[in-house]
């Protein structure tokens, strides 16, 4: 599913130069639940953007589905995001102004999915991850573990078939994390492949397989 | 869809900074509204010299004295006699009617003013005839017996309220007003040459007054409803040629002949042949100017459009102050929402999207401060036109040119922080607190 051979990630130019990705590559299968574990600032979010396509690589390689990612277009890149790729983020990233029904419809405007298929697809997502009847409901009123679960709804709007989770649990109560990583969970059973980068062990346990990160490399 | 999501953020954005978006109405507001009247104006001036042009005739050539010339003796000048040759030499025009006018002094019982009197022929009732006839017009037995008839202008009112600001306009013909008061058809009044003009003529005129018998009253129509473009003619009192010639002026000078040809396609060709024929009869001298429907028409709208841009290029700075203030909620709007263009971003939205998104709000800012501006040019025009009828006309593309442009300035405006805002990476976006 996805690949990265001597991925290579440095911010910055001379002596503020930063490397935040030295020299890794992984293979990630499809229907693989991985985590990427770590302390702060060892690579994992940069890891998790660059196997998401939202950065580009310094130097390395980096493949989906068996076909080089390095070198495309912005326009391709997004296109891929669109289609292949679902995120789940920390801070949820919801668009406050939208309603939570609006915020799962967002991906399929911009993939064109017609509107009667749009409509029903978002009520089946919401009801999906237990929030049917709060279709209407802003983002402000939501709880956290609502609005993650939101943020799943969304993630998954356009069937992708990758979905990258940055800390998913990390604003969450135990209850709510617990109903996330449950929902997630399900959804890898079902054949989704799904990367988790966390700092928490016991739930990275959960995992098929654990990446531990270090200063920008992978540890064996 | 995506247009959809754009509209509806714009909305949100222009609720949520009301000042700035305001600021930024006003400006285009004022804008608009300034192009809507100008547009209105140009408009509306064309529309009214058409109407006024097909009331009067498209065939018409009006022959004038050149102000410009210097009388050097060698030509008689335009007289009464010109009309007599256009008459003989083109038989088939339809209509020739020569014109001369002067100031004089009349009186009727303790009245008295100077009015401009016209001798003129029957003909010029043939000529944008647009009055209400009391009595009877001049006619033919007049002209031949040199009959002290003549036929009184008064004054056709107000259709509407008086514009309050034409109360502050004293200057009203003394004797238009009188009549209006005083139904003179049928009395008799004195009328004789003017101080003023007994002195340009030389003392030897006889300033005597005579009595001319008033046979009709021309009523105008309403000054707010007067479809000549060229407005009133100025003239008060009306007599037959031969009347005005043997009582007032004594000469056969003529102010200008009217010529109506029939079909305006016969225009040059009338144009030219009259110009040699006079030119022959002035001895070479070119002392009358021969101009037709269009060139009167080009003059007149050449004097519209340049008074026309002094608003117009009041309007342009308005719209160039509300583009600036597009510009500034745009990079406003774009910089409180960095986080949400990351998020998009990553949702797979392309940096085409993300310019489209903020162009249409910039666009939407512009059509709501374009569209409350044509609001605000409407109701000027609505007032102004009581007493300009110009203003009277309307054309759809009016509205919607002045809004497409207001739309179209902030499109300009916007586009440049858009497309920084479509450029930003969005693992930088996403990153920004």
């Amino acid at each position: 599913m996805i690949k990265l051979e001597g991925a290579v990630k440095i911010y910055g130019k001379g002596e503020a130069a930063f490397t935040a990705l030295n020299e890794v590559s992984l293979e990630i299968k499809k229907g693989a639940f991985s985590a990427i574990v770590g302390p702060s600032g060892c690579g994992k979010s940069t890891m998790l953007n660059v196997l998401g396509l939202l950065d580009r690589l310094t130097h390395g390689k980096s493949f989906l589905d068996g076909h080089s990612v390095s070198g495309l277009a912005d326009s391709r890149l997004s296109s891929l995001r669109l289609k292949k790729i679902g995120f789940v983020f920390q801070s949820f990233n919801l668009l406050p102004r939208l309603s939570a029904y609006e915020n799962v419809c967002l991906p399929m405007r911009y993939g064109s999915v017609p509107a009667r298929e749009m409509k029903k697809r978002a009520h089946q997502l919401l009801a999906q991850v237990g929030l049917e009847g709060r279709e209407k409901s802003t983002p402000l009123e939501l709880s956290g573990g609502q609005k993650q679960r939101v943020a799943v709804a969304r993630a998954l709007a356009n069937r992708p078939e990758l979905i990258l989770a940055d800390e998913p649990t990390g604003n969450l109560d135990s209850t709510s994390s617990k109903e996330i990583l449950d929902l997630l969970m399900r959804l890898n059973s079902g054949g989704m492949t799904l990367v988790m980068v966390t700092h928490d062990m016991n739930l990275a346990a959960l995992a098929g397989r654990i990446y531990k990160m270090k200063d920008g490399r992978i540890e064996d | 869809m995506i247009l959809g999501i754009a509209l509806k953020s714009g909305l949100l954005e222009i609720a949520r900074h009301k000042t700035r978006s305001f600021l930024s109405f006003f400006a285009i507001a004022i804008g608009a509204a300034s192009f809507y009247l100008s547009f209105s104006y140009m408009y509306g001036g064309k529309r009214q010299m058409e109407d006024g042009f097909n009331l009067a005739g498209r065939a018409r050539l009006d022959i004038s004295r050149d102000s410009a010339y210097m009388d050097r003796g060698i030509s008689p000048g335009l007289t009464y006699a010109d009309a007599g040759l256009i008459a003989k030499e083109f038989p088939e025009l339809n209509v020739i009617s020569p014109k001369s006018s002067q100031w004089a002094r009349v009186s009727y019982e303790n009245f008295e003013a100077e009015s401009d009197v016209a001798g003129v022929l029957m003909d010029w009732a043939k000529i944008g005839w647009v009055y209400k006839l009391r009595g009877r017009f001049i006619t033919q037995d007049d002209i031949d017996s040199n009959s002290k008839v003549c036929v009184l202008i008064q004054e056709g009112g107000w259709l509407r309220k008086k514009p309050a600001w034409r109360k502050l306009w004293k200057y009203q013909e003394k004797l238009k007003s009188f009549i209006k008061h005083n139904d003179l058809l049928g009395k008799d009044v004195l009328i004789g040459v003017s101080g003023s003009a007994a002195m340009r003529q030389g003392e030897s005129r006889d300033r005597k007054q005579h009595l001319f018998r008033v046979v009709g009253i021309l009523e105008e129509p309403p000054q707010d409803d007067d479809p000549r473009w060229f407005g009133t003619s100025g003239d008060e009192i009306i007599m037959p040629f031969s009347t005005f010639r043997k009582y007032l002026s004594g000469s056969d000078r003529l102010d200008g002949i009217t010529v109506d040809c029939g079909d305006a396609k016969k225009l040059p060709f009338y144009k030219t042949a009259l110009e040699k024929l006079l030119a022959a009869r002035h001895n070479g001298e070119k002392d009358f100017m021969v101009r037709d429907f269009a060139e009167q028409m080009a003059s007149i709208m050449s004097r519209i459009q340049e008074q026309l841009i002094t608003i117009i290029a009041i309007g342009a700075v308005a719209l160039l102050a509300g583009g600036i203030g597009i510009m500034n909620v745009t990079l406003a709007i774009i910089n409180s929402r960095v986080k949400e263009i990351g998020i998009r971003r990553a949702l797979g939205a392309r940096r085409a999207d993300i310019l489209l998104q903020f162009v249409v709000e910039a666009v939407l800012l512009g059509f709501i401060g374009g569209s409350a501006g044509t609001a605000l040019g409407w109701v000027a025009v609505d007032y102004l036109s009581r007493d300009e009828q110009s203003l009277r006309y309307f054309a759809f593309w009016i509205p919607a040119v002045s809004v497409l442009i207001a739309m179209a300035v902030s499109f300009l405006f916007a586009i440049v922080p858009a497309w920084k805002a479509s450029r930003l990476e969005p693992v930088d976006a996403l990153r920004y607190e």
